[in-house]
């Protein structure tokens, strides 16, 4: 069987999230670009916006355009008709932040300011 | 060389935390926090990592096993609590990964040797066939061994349940059950640092550079550990100190060496050994002169 035991082996998981109800602020400029980028898909698709360990200072921005998952472990927001979710998980991690959108050849696109976090990476997209 | 061994060999149950990581995405997981590249782990390989904060600090060493496509993440128990959070905090919402607490379900067992086969003859194990990097399943047991300069060090990862089995094969064999004061003293006679001594400092302070995975990318305190290595070798160095009286965790004034900072201190109630961080660096081997007056010899520790 081994140490880990097979199948039958069963231990408590841990789960250190709390949960907050989400607020996020938008640009008008990354509410331009958001419409674009859905392209008329509003209906069945959704922008998800979420945090995973790594960078430099410990969490990692996501954003990405999905299929509507339909799941009640996401928090669904409206923002100019464009629906916007973030998961549970990451709702104390990104409750607060504006997501603006830049339009220039170098360092542009999609930025978080996040006035949570204790720290950034000059990248922009780690914080801690 | 001295080992300090009572006999052949002692024994000692770590209290470790012990994490598994199951799912798909455990080693992605994983290896986007900790400082050493662990992609390239392979199953039943064994590896040691820190976790660091931005700062390029030591918040958490451990030693991981990748086993039938999971992981058994050992740490320090004061620091699994934050540990864990980490870890579950930083699994994305598509990705596979559960964190789960296994610290009722398997335990550490530590055996200091100076001749590892008489040991291991009771379990039908060679030491030939034990290596530090990779684990040998046997039964439920997962087995390593490292060879230090003064003894040979074999980890044994074993349920719970199998503890007290375990216990009476290794009297059986004549080691002795030692407490972790004892462990202590015999892990800085060997120059092991603990999370006692790392905790706050920066890797290539305490020696422990290879640790650290330059050509990985970003993880906390990646920035740090590139400036530092850039800068070339560190300013710091670690000692072992022997010295007849025991020494106090903190900053002690040496005449001729300057400042070092103890960070742990064990006795056998002859001699107290100690791990400290000193300033500037001393060469191989010095004599100290102690503020109360006694004597200590201290001893670099280049590698740990």
């Amino acid at each position: 069987m081994g140490i880990l035991g097979g199948e039958g082996f069963s231990l408590p998981v841990v789960t250190e999230t709390p949960i907050v109800d989400v607020d996020l602020q938008f640009s008008e400029s990354a509410k331009k670009a958001l419409k674009e980028n859905m392209n008329g898909d509003e209906d069945t698709h959704v922008l998800v916006i979420s945090a995973q360990s790594g960078g430099c200072s410990g969490y990692l921005y996501d954003m990405k355009i999905i299929e509507d998952p339909k799941d009640n472990n996401f928090q669904r927001l409206n923002v100019d008709g464009i629906p916007v979710v973030v998961h549970n998980k990451d709702s104390s991690l990104l409750s607060g932040i504006l997501v603006d959108y830049k339009d220039t050849l170098m360092g542009g696109g999609f930025q978080i300011n996040n006035p949570n976090a204790d720290r950034s990476c000059g990248c922009g997209q780690s914080f801690g | 060389m001295t080992n300090y061994l009572n006999g052949n060999s002692e024994h000692f149950i770590l209290d470790s935390s012990v994490t598994l990581l199951k799912g798909l995405d455990s080693l992605k997981v994983i290896d986007r926090t900790v400082s050493t590249n662990l992609t390239r782990m392979d199953n039943l390989g064994r590896q040691s990592t820190l976790f660091c904060d931005a700062n390029g600090r030591i918040v958490d060493q451990v030693s991981i096993i990748f086993i039938d496509g999971q992981l058994l993440v050992i740490s320090d128990k004061e620091e699994s609590h934050e540990t864990r959070k980490k870890l579950v905090t930083g699994v994305s919402w598509d990705e596979d990964c559960q964190v789960l607490n296994a610290d009722d379900a398997i335990t550490q067992i530590l055996i200091v040797c100076k001749n590892p086969d008489l040991v291991l003859a009771k379990f039908l194990i060679e030491s030939v066939n034990l290596r530090n990097d990779r684990v040998l399943e046997h039964g439920d047991l997962l087995i390593s061994m490292k060879k230090y300069n003064h003894c040979h060090i074999i980890d044994i990862m074993a349920p719970k349940e199998q503890l007290d089995g375990l216990l009476t094969s290794l009297e059986e064999s004549r080691s002795k059950l030692g407490n972790l004061g004892r462990w202590d003293f015999l892990r800085i006679n060997n120059g092991i640092p603990s999370l006692l001594d790392s905790r706050g400092k920066l890797p290539g302070d305490l020696g422990m550079g290879d640790l650290i995975s330059l050509d990985k990318g970003c993880y906390p305190g990646q920035e740090i550990h590139a400036r530092m290595d850039s800068r070339g070798k560190s300013s710091k160095q670690m000692l072992m100190i022997k010295s007849e009286t025991k020494l106090e965790v903190g900053k002690i004034l040496i005449d001729d060496v300057g400042r070092i900072f103890v960070t742990s201190s064990a006795t056998n109630g002859e001699i107290s050994l100690s791990l400290a961080i000193c300033d500037s660096i001393i060469g191989d081997r010095a004599l100290l002169n102690l503020p109360d007056g006694t004597k200590a010899v201290a001893e670099m520790l280049t590698s740990v």
